[in-house]
């Protein structure tokens, strides 16, 4: 179904909800697509902090993934970027000025990564390849779905980070100050962390393109064998 | 003397690859050869300086205006139109510039570096001269980043790695190991 | 009201100016391309990450089309059908 979806063909049938199950697991933004890193690293200290990141991008992502789409039509191509650009701008500043009148620690700890929203590769991304060629329905629910996977790629990051480097996760102690890995906080941790990860879902693709390869060959043998 | 402490932070200490996560995509993206990595940086470091003075002066106007909220919009904006601009202008005067510098223009656009180092300059409160060499200074560590990078990643395409650290895995774990050893500059200039 | 006022003429004008700028340099500096590169861009996500190792989403269309990159080399769109779209437009290029 994966491979399937998400072309960037518009889409005859409205509201189809493999759209929103493709970018939280199948496509996930951070895992499959690798795009996003630097708000991954560098906002994953720990998972509260990965989830106010996540909820951010989340916004902005379906705000101009619903404004895009609306527009699509009368966006000359020659001016595109520009255009999207500004809009995706114009919807970072304003979670910008939120989240500084309404999480002020959050903001502040998040710095300047709150503007760089813009220029975050998922949502040029999904701007590009999805809500310029969609309907608006759809448009929110691959903004929804794509935003979703980078929460819950931040969050799952973030807890690791926070779980080794601090013991505890979203603050509450886990086993607390027994047992630290002080450098997964510090910036090389967010590296070898976020590899690991990475590394860790390549190797559970591979064994599971293995499991499938050894699943046709026994089949095919059965056949083989009821001929004979 | 103060431009000179500026510049050699920016290169090792603030390091924006090693230490402050911005510029990833490319950072990873093309450093799977020394040429492109040497490409990239000569773009990265002129688009760097190009950007930096312009939001600079930029700033003055806005914060004269009372309207410094509009900063991300409006350096996000000119950015994007002066990379586009340059890119349409090297592609017809200079093919051989294009070739060597131009071509990696698109990824500059949405490339986090650039952004960033505009606001950091805005943050501190830099005078042009200090923002013209932290300019330099990041855009020469981004590139010594990178090309240190793709000498790395050059020999480990040829040592054999187990199948899941092929690729961005891998990767990211030599990045760590990079970035380790960048730590140890730190505290070695205080501003 | 300033701030609002400000903000309107301040945005306005830049981008108004940055429009024509662009629409005219656009138009100055044309250079004729493979349409076959356009059509291959098209096909691409256009995060112009660099993920692919090429600079951006129109160089990795280029050499995808010199046969020097794989069409599975775009790491965004490995997932959502990209390399059997750049298949299918390799296959239907005029010889």
């Amino acid at each position: 179904m994966s491979d399937k979806t998400l072309n960037s063909e518009p889409r005859k049938k409205t509201f189809d909800f493999s759209v929103f199950t493709d970018g939280v697991l199948a496509n996930n933004p951070v895992f499959i697509q690798v795009i996003g890193m630097c708000p991954t690293l560098a906002t994953t200290t720990s998972a509260i902090n990965g989830l106010g990141m996540g909820v951010a991008t989340l916004f902005v992502l379906v705000m101009s993934n619903i404004m895009l789409s609306l527009v699509r039509k009368w966006i000359p191509d020659k001016i595109r970027i520009p255009i999207f650009i500004i809009i995706i701008a114009g919807f970072v500043t304003i979670v910008d000025l939120l989240m500084h009148a309404f999480t002020y620690e959050l903001w502040k700890t998040l710095g300047i990564f709150i503007p760089l929203i813009v220029v975050n590769c998922i949502i040029m991304a999904r701007a590009e390849q999805f809500a310029s060629k969609n309907k608006v329905a759809d448009s929110i629910l691959d903004g929804i779905g794509n935003g979703i996977g980078f929460i819950g790629a931040l969050v799952l990051v973030g807890s690791i980070r926070e779980l080794l480097g601090n013991g505890t996760v979203f603050g509450l102690t886990v086993w607390g100050e027994a047992f630290r890995v002080f450098l997964v906080i510090l910036p090389p941790g967010a590296f070898i962390t976020l590899g690991l990860l990475l590394a860790l879902f390549n190797w559970i693709g591979i064994e599971r393109k293995k499991a499938e390869k050894k699943r046709a060959d026994a089949l095919k043998a059965a056949q083989a064998g009821e001929k004979a | 003397m103060k431009v000179f402490m500026i510049f050699f932070a920016a290169i090792l200490v603030n390091n924006f690859v090693l230490q402050k996560f911005l510029g990833i995509c490319p950072f990873l993206g093309v450093t799977k050869k020394i040429d492109t990595a040497a490409g990239m940086t000569m773009a990265v470091i002129f688009v760097m300086m190009l950007a930096s003075i312009i939001t600079w002066l930029l700033n003055g106007l806005l914060v004269a205006l009372g309207i410094g909220f509009l900063t991300t919009i409006v350096f996000i904006l000119v950015i994007a139109v002066l990379v586009q601009f340059v890119e349409i202008f090297l592609k017809k005067s200079s093919p051989a510039l294009y070739q060597a510098l131009g071509i990696y223009l698109p990824l500059i656009t949405t490339n986090c570096a650039i952004l960033g180092l505009a606001l950091i300059n805005v943050q501190s409160n830099y005078s042009l001269l200090e923002t013209v060499f932290n300019s330099l200074g990041a855009g020469v560590g981004y590139g010594m980043s990178m090309i240190l990078f793709a000498g790395i990643r050059e020999q480990m395409d040829l040592a054999e790695i187990p199948e899941p650290f092929k690729g961005f895995s891998g990767a990211l774990v030599t990045a760590g190991l990079m970035s380790m050893a960048f730590m140890g500059f730190n505290g070695m200039i205080k501003l | 009201m300033t701030v609002f006022l400000y903000t309107i003429i301040v945005l306005g004008a830049i981008s108004f100016s940055a429009g024509v700028f662009l629409a005219f340099a656009a138009k100055k500096f044309e250079v004729k391309e493979d349409p076959l590169v356009k059509e291959v861009t098209a096909a691409l996500p256009g995060a112009n990450c660099g993920a692919c190792g090429f600079p951006g989403c129109e160089g990795f269309a280029k050499e995808i089309i010199k046969g020097a990159a794989k069409a599975d080399g775009c790491v965004p769109g490995r997932k959502s059908g990209v390399p059997e779209k750049i298949k299918a437009i390799l296959e239907n290029r005029p010889k």
